[in-house]
């Protein structure tokens, strides 16, 4: 039986192809194929995280962005320069019920800075 | 209703808003990806180091904390310091920022805790000021002195032939119900009987609870509590409790010896803890070896043990004694823990069944029982009475094997048995009754002068007894001089012996 391959080094290959200019498709297709090859089939979030994290790595970062109110271009701009890198794709989405502030989710990396979660964690803080 | 401060209440609310205010900076986090029998594999957290500790953020339990043990390429292996039953895959997982510490200081003593410092005796919290690493190196060769005071465990068989030194490490082993903790226990209430000034960390590994609750009510009873820590673990505990127990105890114990002060550890038992880390080792995936343990359980002793010390007079002359104890099965002491742990220590105290169901208690082997750098350490006044001891009993113990079988044997043997015999009765000493240092030199000197020859085997125990009451009450100040330790002085000695022979005369025939 071939070694295993590690997700670290799956994910390196990947961004590697695309970065060569291969089609994502046909790169999703083989990985596809070689995931079912190899039953790893249910690894295949862990990868998508390697691969996120890959890409943040080499300077593209792909960030999800919740926030009560739609976010201003300052606010996007500052948001850009937080997550320190070459090329940022934002993800936004409001909820009104984080009351405000501001939560990213970013490739191993996180910022919670809503209203929601100080009320929460105050309410766990025994006095 | 309870009165309620309001500048009390907005004070703590202030305090609180402020503990939760964080910084506005990324945080690193990382997904649990599984989890079972007390360990989470976790995927993410590529800043992580050996040793430290996560916190996963439950949905049900609140926050679970965990420590890092495996680095691999695509995840990290981490041991719970808490039950796994609210930590599911998907928990988002974050870097604490410190390797595992406990507290440290005076406050601990009088208390039992768990190896993370928290309370388990109903007591307030612990504030302590300090906190150490649990996993520290030990002192170098230069920070070092060689072991020269003693550290009197009260036990005569042991003070006078397999002496123990502040800063060394005796093994306690023999198999079970032979009396390992009970040695343990006299040598720790001795500490506070002679006032030595010596703190006790008893640290109990996966020992039943109710043992260490009569042994923690046992030692207030004695008093001994005040000068003692208590790290308790019991078998429900988690395997990375009891990993940890031994190495949080010594973190303990550390501060007194860095503080010039001397500390005494007892770790009961290793058996129990090599057994908790070859579970922790297997879950974690790591190749089992001999016994299924895994490659490095001899660093896991050799390290802790390497913590006992005696420190140079630069570094305050503080000093930490170490009494591990192990479980031998059918008295094989070649078996694979046994061997590495004697091979760590600086001698072995070996107990005997056979000793111990013919009633020579406690049932020290004279002939496997070696101490290798306690000579320097012995006291004078024990050691100028018991040069031969050990040698003649050795010697008598093979002799007595063979008698049994002639009937025939010149005198010479004879009294060498006889000797032999009185000498055994001598070194049998009942539970919680440590000797100070003159109770032992009279002892001994009585039955090596022959003052007890006279005496029958069976009533040896009350000629001594009443030797050691006489003395006691009619000779106090010379007596106070002889427990100082040095050397007995010929008008002492000729004192006791003396007397001996007065009080033996009420024990012949």
């Amino acid at each position: 039986m071939a070694e295993r391959i590690s997700r670290r080094k799956l994910a390196d290959y990947i961004v590697d192809r695309v970065e060569r200019g291969d089609g994502i498709g046909t790169v999703v297709e083989e990985l596809a194929a070689y995931l079912i090859d190899t039953r790893r089939t249910r690894e295949a979030m862990l990868i998508v995280r390697s691969i996120e994290d890959e890409l943040a790595a080499r300077g593209t970062v792909v960030a999800h962005v919740q926030s009560a109110r739609p976010l201003s271009n300052e606010m996007k701009e500052a948001i850009q320069r937080l997550l320190n890198a070459s090329t940022v794709h934002l993800n936004e989405e409001v909820d009104p019920a984080l009351i405000g502030g501001i939560r990213i989710e970013a490739p191993g990396k996180r910022l919670d800075a809503t209203v929601k979660r100080k009320i929460l964690a105050l309410g766990q803080v025994k006095m | 209703m309870a009165d309620i401060s309001v500048t009390e209440l907005s004070k703590g609310l202030r305090d609180a808003i402020t503990k939760l205010e964080t910084s506005s900076s990324l945080e690193s986090v990382g997904v649990v990806t599984r989890v079972g029998d007390g360990v989470a594999w976790v995927h993410g957290l590529l800043g992580a180091g050996f040793s430290e500790v996560l916190q996963i953020e439950t949905k049900s339990k609140g926050v679970v904390e965990a420590f890092v043990l495996n680095l691999m390429e695509d995840e990290i292996g981490a041991v719970l310091l808490g039950s796994d039953q609210g930590v599911s895959a998907g928990d988002t997982v974050k870097l604490k920022g410190e390797i595992l510490s406990v507290p440290i200081g005076p406050e601990l003593l009088g208390r039992v805790v768990n190896p993370l410092g928290i309370p388990l005796d109903g007591g307030p919290a612990i504030n302590a000021k300090l906190r150490g690493p649990v996993e520290r190196d030990a002192i170098g060769v230069m920070g070092r002195k060689h072991v020269h005071e003693p550290l009197m465990t009260g036990i005569v068989a042991i003070d006078a032939m397999f002496p123990i030194g502040r800063g060394q490490r005796e093994l306690i082993i023999g198999d079970r119900q032979t009396g390992k903790t009970a040695i343990a226990l006299d040598t720790m209430i001795n500490q506070a009987r002679q006032k030595t000034g010596v703190v006790n960390v008893y640290v109990a590994i996966g020992q039943k609870l109710s043992k260490v609750a009569r042994l923690v009510e046992l030692l207030r009873k004695e008093g001994v509590m005040d000068q003692t820590i208590v790290v308790a673990t019991g078998p429900s505990d988690p395997a990375s409790l009891l990993y940890l127990a031994p190495y949080a105890g010594t973190a303990m114990g550390e501060y007194f010896r860095d503080n010039g002060k001397h500390a005494l550890m007892i770790y009961d038992d290793l058996t129990k803890h090599a057994v908790a880390y070859r579970q922790m080792s297997l879950l974690l995936r790591r190749p089992p070896g001999r016994e299924a343990f895994p490659g490095d359980v001899f660093y896991l002793h050799s390290r802790l043990l390497e913590r006992s010390s005696k420190l140079s007079d630069e570094l305050g002359a503080g000093s930490l004694t170490a009494l591990p104890i192990i479980e031998t099965q059918a008295g094989d002491i070649s078996a694979y823990i046994p061997t590495n742990v004697i091979s760590i220590t600086d001698g072995q105290i070996f107990m005997e069944t056979d000793l111990f169901y013919q009633g020579i208690r406690p049932a020290i082997s004279a002939g496997l029982s070696v101490s290798r750098v306690g000579g320097d350490a012995q006291t004078k006044a024990v050691k100028s009475v018991s040069g031969n001891l050990k040698l003649s009993l050795s010697q008598f113990r093979e002799l007595a094997s063979f008698a049994q079988f002639g009937s025939d044997l010149d005198d010479a043997t004879k009294r060498q048995i006889e000797r032999g015999q009185r000498l055994t009765e001598l070194l049998k000493q009942p539970q919680y009754q440590p000797l100070g240092i003159w109770e032992q030199v009279a002892s001994i000197y009585a039955v090596n002068e022959g003052a007890f020859d006279g005496v029958t085997t069976a009533k040896i125990k009350d000629a001594q007894t009443a030797l050691l009451t006489r003395l006691k009450t009619d000779n106090k100040a010379d007596m106070d001089e002889l427990n100082k330790g040095d050397k007995m002085t010929d008008k002492t000695a000729e004192l006791v012996k003396k007397i001996a022979e007065k009080v033996a005369k009420g024990f012949e025939g």
